[in-house]
């Protein structure tokens, strides 16, 4: 079991945004997470990642069986856990190698694993360069810094795939994406997927899981995951809205 | 940092309480050489015998206290009630070498003039040299013979002193009236020197005794030369007291680039006059890093004389303990078609304080005018205290002149990207903000002094930021 989340609250500053959250990943599977604006799905993925501006009232979430909530953000990535942001943050004056070696390395040396040096580090990334079609030249820009929307995206999936996650957090990765783009970030993400990790995907749309197939789509709505099925679920969105579900769970 | 008690200032009645008095045979009064003008013969005691008269009268006048503007924030009232002596012992180069060139490595080919206390060293330098094209000589005596020294004299008197204009800024006179040592540096036109001139000082008190020194530094590029002079300050333990003073006279499309390094230590109390003098098409670039001291006030002013001028004003500080930083600037621009850059930055940890104060002085033929001036400010503790006071006084009609001036903290979103990525919260917050300092340091044109600078910055920043209390 990757990821099992069970009755969790979460909220900011007395307000309740998360609102009993029970949702279990395994090993293999990739889980998708749609719903309306303000739905609670980034702060759903903020909290698995440690953000520290939500807190936790209620519930527990096991990461292979470990407290998650117990560790700091980038123990949690030391452990195996990946958020490519919604919003990828820009950091000038640090370069994107820099910033990414040291990130692998830390990780690498908190697992007892040797740490790599500029050389290797470079041989590594531009192998998962390739993945998401990125020039080696961004390597050597600030992190993020007048990157386009959607190279920044991209950047988000190869920091991912050179971290090597057991989970993956893809915050609307896709939003913003032209339709090349969106083919070549699926492609990156689907040959990272292997038996051992998994992926929880959070989209706007229905076109992005016709790369990425889903095992489990939910639906979150208030801060509840109101509806769970098959990928034909968010197929099913995609036609009617989410008012029919809005109004069965006001009911 | 002493603050006196013993006051004997007269219930201060009108302009009098903004200086308190210097009593006669107070050190800062006590002289060397004694009389003004012992007898002077050549140019260039004559020259020397004269702005020290001159400056002397400033200091008549007292010490500035924080009634007067330009002092309110840095209390230099202690000054009065300690004793500071110079240094009167040779040091020996085993006592220093391996302290010395910590901050910047020594790199192969550059001219390198070591002072310790104010005192040269010559065992440690490469030593001054007067060839057609460079020539690097000591003010305070010449070497050779008495023709080349009265020659090499002449061309000091000619130049020193120059850039303080019609008026001493009170550092500026606390140095010229003690002036009888330091490091001229002549530039001949045309010539382009390769290898970078350093100059090095190494200051540390004796014992119980307080040393005060007042290096002075003299640079004059003719018309379309170029060179690259650095200064480095290096404090150690005890209680020291520098004064330096430098001059920059850059000629008609001439270009300087001038970086100076402050590390005074833990007691180090350093007061500085920068003043530079540019005439037309020429550059200056000029980096100024703070790496510590109790106490700093640095009087920079650069002078744009000339049409076509570009003058670019760095300056990076990285403050912590109860370190106060007081920078004063003064960017004038007196003729057409004039561009400055002006960016300080600073990291404050703990207690410490950094004012920042920019004036840009536009004359009215001053037109087209481009001058920009930033000053931004990092808080890692929120008992670091900011002082920024930029100053616009304008008199041409057709100009561009932008300043900002940002106080902030480091930016939550950025921390937990980088701890999202594995990189814990503590080598997180050195990452960001030596990105913060990273464009200044990225400025300065030779690359092994910008490479020991980073490390030196990265260094700073990792003692700095691993005191604090983890949150
Ligand atoms: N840091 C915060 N401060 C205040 N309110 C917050 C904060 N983070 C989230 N919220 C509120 O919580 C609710 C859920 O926000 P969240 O960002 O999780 O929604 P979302 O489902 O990701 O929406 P979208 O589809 O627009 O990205 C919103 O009403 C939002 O305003
Ligand atoms: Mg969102």
């Amino acid at each position: 079991m990757i990821l099992e989340i069970r009755n969790l609250h979460a909220g900011i500053e007395g307000t309740e945004i998360l609102k009993g959250i029970d949702l279990t990943v395994k090993a293999g599977e990739v889980h998708a997470i749609m719903g309306p604006n303000g739905s609670g799905k980034s702060t759903l993925a903020g909290v698995l990642a440690g953000r520290e501006e939500y807190e936790v009232t209620e519930g527990e979430v096991l990461f292979r069986g470990e407290n998650l909530l117990e560790m700091s953000p980038e123990e949690r990535a030391a452990a195996g856990v990946f958020l490519a942001f919604q919003y990828p943050v820009e950091i000038p004056g640090v370069n994107s190698a820099y910033f990414l070696r040291t990130g692998l390395n830390s990780i690498r040396k908190s697992r007892g694993e040797e740490e790599l040096d500029a050389l290797d580090f470079l041989k590594l990334a531009r192998e998962k360069l390739k993945l998401v079609q990125m020039d080696e030249a961004f390597l050597k820009r600030s992190v993020n810094e007048g990157f386009s929307g959607g190279e920044k995206k991209r950047h988000e999936i190869f920091q991912m795939a050179v971290l090597d996650p057991v989970l993956g957090i893809l915050d609307e990765t896709d939003s913003g994406l032209d339709i090349d783009a969106l083919r070549i970030v699926a492609a990156g993400v689907n040959s990272l997927r292997r038996a051992d990790n998994a992926f929880l995907v959070v989209t706007h749309y229905q076109r992005l899981l016709n790369h990425i197939i889903p095992d489990v789509v939910h639906v979150l709505l208030d801060g509840r995951i109101v509806q769970s099925g098959g990928k034909e679920l968010a197929l099913q969105l995609e036609a009617e809205g989410y008012d029919r579900i809005k109004q069965a769970a006001t009911v | 940092m002493g603050t006196s008690t013993k006051k004997n200032m007269s219930s201060g009645s009108g302009s009098s309480s903004y200086f308190l008095p210097i009593p006669e045979g107070h050190w800062l009064r006590r002289y060397s050489p004694p009389a003004p003008d012992p007898g002077a013969e050549t140019p260039l005691e004559k020259t020397l015998a004269d702005l020290r008269f001159r400056a002397r009268k400033v200091l008549e006048r007292g010490l500035p206290s924080v009634r007067s503007e330009a002092f309110r924030y840095t209390n230099l009232q202690f000054l009065l009630s300690e004793e500071f002596t110079p240094d009167r012992r040779q040091v020996t180069r085993e006592e220093i070498e391996e302290e010395l060139f910590r901050d910047l490595p020594v790199k192969e080919g550059e001219h390198r003039l070591v002072f310790v206390n104010g005192r040269f060293l010559s065992e440690l330098s490469t030593g001054f040299v007067s060839e057609s094209g460079l020539e690097i000589l000591r003010i305070g005596g010449g070497h050779g013979t008495e023709a080349r020294r009265e020659e090499e004299g002449s061309k000091i008197a000619e130049y020193i002193g120059r850039t303080t204009l019609a008026d001493f800024s009170s550092i500026a006179a606390w140095n010229t009236a003690h002036l009888h040592d330091g490091v001229a540096v002549f530039v001949q036109r045309g010539k382009k020197i390769s290898e970078p001139i350093r100059i090095r000082h190494f200051i540390r008190g004796e014992g119980n005794r307080k040393i005060v020194s007042f290096p002075r530094l003299l640079v004059v590029a003719e018309e379309g030369a170029e060179v690259f002079v650095a200064e480095t300050y290096a404090g150690d333990s005890g209680r020291t007291l520098t004064i330096p003073m430098t001059e920059l006279i850059v000629g008609r499309a001439a270009r300087v680039e001038y970086c100076r390094v402050v590390r005074e230590g833990g007691e180090g109390v350093h007061l500085s006059a920068q003043e530079a003098l540019l005439e037309e098409d020429a550059v200056l670039r000029s980096h100024a890093f703070h790496f510590g001291g109790a106490l700093a006030r640095n009087d920079v002013r650069a002078v744009l004389n000339g049409e076509n001028v570009e003058v670019t004003l760095n300056g990076l500080s990285l403050l912590s303990g109860t370190e106060h930083l007081d920078n004063h600037t003064v960017l004038e621009h007196r003729r057409p078609h004039g561009r400055s850059r002006e960016i300080f930055k600073s990291v404050l940890a703990d207690h410490a304080r950094n004012v920042f104060r920019g004036l840009i002085h536009v004359w009215k033929e001053a037109q087209k005018t481009d001058a920009v001036q930033s000053n931004r400010n990092i808080l890692l503790s929120p008992t670091a205290r900011v002082e920024s006071r930029p100053q616009l006084e304008i008199y041409a009609d057709d100009v561009k002149c932008t300043h900002g001036a940002t106080v902030g903290r480091l930016e939550e979103e950025a921390l937990f990207y980088c701890r999202s990525r594995g990189i814990p919260l503590e080598s997180a917050r050195v990452l960001l903000t030596q990105a913060f300092a990273a464009d200044l340091v990225e400025e300065v044109a030779v690359k092994e002094y910008r490479e020991a600078l980073a490390e030196a910055v990265r260094a700073r920043l990792e003692r700095m930021l691993g005191r604090e209390e983890p949150r």
